[in-house]
């Protein structure tokens, strides 16, 4: 075991090359109002898995953009009539957000099977075999269950979720199978609650102490109040500094879960007779998420296609496969049978409701 | 001709090297040998990909199967000359900055001319279509909002009944000594520091005057000449198409920014802040000089109570701003908009206000 081949994932892109392909999508979504957007999205995504490459062979995106134009047709229509609901009643921006809340079951499981089939890597589609019923209760009782505690559920609810999410996508036809506990994942999130809690003891005791030592004498005139009194501004720093601390622990927290439940996930899956070994390092990816948010800021934007580009190249040199890789183990539906499942669904349902 | 190439053949996963032969004969096609059987595809049955960055040229066979290379230039030499020019521009384009900079002018010109031009025909089309009571509803929501306690622009009246009666009863009078008043509805609120001496229309036959307004004036009359203007607007649904226009305006901005929230909560600071074009305010304009004089109401009101409002607004200005460079900005930015504004130059409206001659014989 010790032994083990290990094939690492190389990432090719690079930012010179999609900074072009990046804004040409930006300006063309733009000209034809967002029309273009599909295919922008297409060429990106085709972009990104194209340049992932396994020993040297790269994954593929196949989705036709038709179908996530009528995606984001739909999505856009909810957006605005969620925006303007408030308008007729003020009720209705909540009736809207439970239909959504009860609807998510069902949007995930047809996300995930649009974006799975619509994958694939030598020539194999992957494919998502999840059912609503798991859906319903990954994303509809576990949220209730993880309330109804007050958060003692949600290491739970998330391991609910990355069981269903990883287990039920096949790649050909075998299928991924995740065997992290309940107890790992609980694990992890204790740890997690603890890193927050004492950053927050450090941002917060020295703060208070600070506002009291100076904050009184204070009076910096914020731009957009000429009137407010002192006590306003004074409530108005503390509201800014709050918001960054928040910003600071989002960024923290996001960053400690999706490298260490990330490793926890990839570690504990399997694909036949291989296994992967992730190893995401949380400062690493702290760092990476920081320095990517000031200079997209500072850029105008401008430095989106460079902070993608990082990121992707991060992920995929801390994902290693594990074992032999003899790829003729792994089998999958001939086209013709894969197309006939397509259409099935084609006429009603061939929409891409996944988000980004 | 030969190129090396992976072959996938759709049913397992495993990459086979193999020599693709371009055959060129009547009809193009590619042939390979995999496994020790031999495959031909026509070209025309094929799916060749676009070019994207420098990643692997990727063929895609009807069976399923799958082809991979380095390059293919010897394919793309057989097909025929129009096959995927699109793309192949696309590609051109994302690949040299020169065309990228084009575009970006492109899109920056075409955008503004959209803005200008498209949104104003796109409004006068939703207006027409648009029933009446969803526009009330709608200036019943855009009241609620700009007299939000926290949001809101606006607070209760301190006139008292008597003279809000006084004043909607004398532009009761005055709409009924002409034909085509518009409906109405007048409100009274307080303007406070951000609105001041103000009168407005609302969509849904609202009209707004502010207490301000009304102890600026130096009797009804001048009340009156400045709500006839309001009836102008009213009377054109100036208000519903201007909300439409910036409601549009905001839709492609939402559009292309992805923030779709802003456009809810900012509707009502939207319309308190909007200009209305030139032509509008004309309109409204030769609308109160028609009614003052068919209801014999002095049409002089109007430019007097209008060059009193200026006064009291670009006093207000001032008292505002104590610091000299704030002055200093305020004088260059006084400048400016006297260039680009968008209400006819003041002398030049209350011209025909002055000149006009009472139709009424008293």
């Amino acid at each position: 075991m010790n032994t083990a081949k290990t094939t690492p994932i190389n990432f090719n892109g690079s930012t010179s090359e999609y900074f072009g392909i990046w804004i040409v999508n930006v300006l063309l979504s733009l000209l034809t109002l967002g029309i273009y957007s599909a295919w922008a999205k297409v060429r990106k995504k085709k972009y990104f898995y194209n340049n992932t490459l396994i020993d040297n062979i790269g994954f593929d995106y196949h989705a036709n953009p038709i179908a996530i134009l009528k995606g984001r047709a739909i999505a856009f229509g909810f957006f605005i009539a969620y925006a303007f609901s408030q308008h007729l009643h003020p009720f209705l921006p909540l009736v809207f957000m439970i239909l959504f809340f009860i609807a998510l079951p069902w949007l995930v499981v047809r996300a995930s099977i649009f974006n799975a089939r619509n994958t694939s890597h030598r020539g194999l589609r992957f494919n998502f075999i999840g059912k609503i019923n798991e859906a319903v209760w990954t994303f509809f009782v576990m949220p209730i269950v993880s309330m109804l505690t007050l958060g003692l559920g949600v290491p739970f609810s998330s391991h609910q979720k990355s069981k269903f999410l990883v287990g039920k996508h096949t790649f050909g036809n075998t299928p991924f199978n995740m065997t992290a506990t309940v107890k790992q994942f609980y694990k992890e999130y204790m740890l997690c609650s603890a890193g927050i809690l004492a950053t927050l003891l450090c941002l917060l005791v020295p703060l208070f102490i600070l506002s009291k030592e100076f904050f009184p004498h204070v009076n910096i005139p914020l731009p957009s109040m000429p009137h407010a009194s002192e006590k306003d501004q004074f409530a108005a720093l503390i509201g800014i500094a709050v918001a960054f601390i928040y910003l600071l622990l989002f960024l923290i927290f996001s960053s400690y879960l999706q490298a260490r439940i990330g490793n926890l996930v990839w570690n504990s899956t399997t694909l036949n007779e291989l296994s992967f070994k992730s190893s995401l390092r949380v400062r690493d990816l702290l760092w990476i998420y920081i320095s990517n948010l000031l200079a997209i800021a500072f850029t105008f934007g401008l430095a989106t296609p460079w902070a993608q580009i990082r990121t992707a190249k991060y992920r995929a040199s801390k994902l290693q496969l594990v074992g032999n890789i003899d790829f003729e183990q792994f089998v999958g539906n001939k086209k013709a049978d894969l197309k006939a499942m397509g259409e099935e669904m084609a006429d009603m349902f061939d929409v891409d409701l996944s988000f980004g | 001709m030969s190129f090396a190439a992976h072959y996938f053949n759709g049913i397992n996963a495993q990459a086979k090297s193999v020599f693709v032969d371009v055959t060129t004969d009547s009809e193009p096609s590619l042939t390979f040998t995999v496994d020790g059987e031999a495959r031909s595809y026509p070209v025309h049955n094929l799916k060749i990909q676009a070019k994207l960055g420098k990643i692997k040229r990727i063929i895609e066979c009807p069976d399923g199967g799958r082809i991979e290379a380095h390059d293919i230039s010897e394919v793309e030499a057989v097909l025929p000359s129009k096959n995927g020019l699109f793309w192949t521009f696309i590609h051109y384009i994302e690949n040299h900055l020169a065309w990228v900079v084009t575009l970006f002018a492109v899109t920056v010109l075409t955008g503004g001319l959209f803005l200008q031009y498209g949104i104003p025909k796109l409004a006068e089309y939703v207006v027409r279509m648009t029933p009446a009571n969803m526009e009330d509803q709608l200036g019943e929501q855009i009241l609620n909002s700009l007299d939000h306690p926290q949001m809101g622009y606006f607070s209760a009246s301190k006139l008292q009944t008597i003279r809000q009666q006084q004043i909607t009863g004398a532009l009761n009078n005055f709409c009924q000594a002409f034909q085509d008043c518009p409906q109405h509805r007048l409100e009274f609120r307080v303007g406070g520091n951000l609105i001041g001496a103000n009168a407005f229309a609302l969509p849904g036959h609202i009209m707004v005057v502010t207490d301000e307004l009304v102890a600026l004036a130096k009797n009804n009359t001048e009340i009156i000449a400045v709500l006839a203007h309001e009836l102008g607007h009213v009377q054109q649904r100036h208000p519903f198409r201007q909300s439409l226009q910036s409601l549009l305006s905001g839709l492609v901005l939402a559009v292309i920014t992805g923030d779709v929230n802003s456009l809810a909560s900012g509707l009502g600071g939207v319309l308190i802040q909007m200009h209305y074009s030139q032509d509008h305010e004309t309109e409204a304009d030769i609308f109160a000089l028609n009614a003052l004089q068919k209801a014999c109401l002095p049409p002089k009101a109007f430019a007097e109570m209008l060059l009193r409002l200026q006064q009291s607004q670009a006093g207000n200005k001032k008292n505002q701003n104590n610091n000299p460079v704030l002055q200093q900005w305020e004088h260059v930015t006084d400048k400016l908009s006297k260039l680009f504004s968008t209400h006819p130059n003041t002398a030049l409206r209350i011209k025909p206000f002055l000149e006009a001659e009472s139709l009424c014989s008293h």
